[in-house]
């Protein structure tokens, strides 16, 4: 005698843990999904169409260098990069006070200085808050 | 219904929390995660970008990127290009968008030579925004 199957037939697709993989899922792109934040330097650059060539007195001007073997010169001195924002942000004070415009800073960097150091001394002027900047070569 | 006075309350206060709809809010955040993921980005040359504290966020969508290794060899579009090819390729991208912004990944090892070449070529395009991109470092305490 045979036995008879007692299983029953299922006429619907279980949807009880569709929940638990929608959270899953969720969970795997939250922790995976990179949203692309970009962080840069910003710099306007001067247009020749748009741009007017000015002339500047050497007062104004805010000159820094960076040379070949990675020294940095402020204002014809040796200076540590990380020096550069106290000397320019007291150097504006000082020209604010006296109700003169800001400082024009012109950095010049030989050919053969690393990137690297020209983006620390942006980075600096930036931290200064100054917003005129040139950018010049060095000449070798 | 007024008795003795009051006013009986018609709300019934629910003894459980409603978890039907637990499934379409995970659905919904999940559509939204599977559209905004970024799943295949620019790969552009292997690149040691430098450190930078004081940077400034940059809208994506209205980014031209510009890739230069430490050797300086530059990349636009996933594709080598000499220093030549820049201002053209550039000049195209600005005339669709000209709010563009170009970002500039230079290798923090490469010389400035290779920099100013690439600051030229931006010129002559008529660039006016760029982005040095750069490693943020994050503010201590």
């Amino acid at each position: 005698m045979r036995r008879r199957k007692r299983r029953r037939l299922i006429q619907e697709i279980p949807q009880a843990s569709l929940p638990d993989m929608a959270f899953l899922l969720l969970i795997f792109f939250i922790s995976a999904t990179v949203f692309g934040v970009e962080h840069g330097l910003p710099l306007v650059l001067p247009s020749a169409k748009r741009s007017p060539r000015i002339s500047v007195e050497p007062t104004e001007v805010f000159r820094i260098q960076a040379r070949a073997d990675g020294t940095v010169m402020a204002e014809d001195r040796v200076v540590q990069v990380a020096e550069i924002e106290t000397l320019l942000r007291a150097r504006n004070a000082t020209r604010l006070a006296r109700q003169q415009s800001e400082l024009i800073v012109i950095v010049e960097i030989h050919p053969d200085a690393a990137y690297e150091l020209m983006v620390s001394i942006l980075d600096q002027i930036r931290a200064a808050g100054s917003r005129r900047v040139a950018l010049r070569s060095l000449e070798e | 219904m007024r008795r003795g006075g009051r006013f009986r309350s018609t709300i019934r206060a629910l003894d459980h929390i409603p978890t039907e709809s637990m499934a379409d809010i995970a659905f919904l955040l999940l559509i939204f995660y599977l559209t905004s993921a970024i799943l295949r980005s620019e790969t552009g040359l292997v690149v040691d970008l430098p450190r930078a504290r004081n940077t400034l966020r940059q809208p994506r969508e209205q980014i031209a990127h510009i890739w230069i290794d430490k050797d300086g060899r530059a990349m636009i579009n996933d594709l080598y290009v000499e220093y030549e090819e820049v201002a053209p390729i550039l000049a195209a991208k600005l005339r669709e968008n000209p709010d563009l912004i170009v970002a500039v990944n230079t290798d923090r090892r490469t010389r400035y030579r290779y920099m100013q070449r690439a600051l030229e070529e931006l010129k002559k395009a008529e660039t006016v925004r760029v982005s040095f991109t750069t490693v943020p470092i994050p503010s201590g305490p």
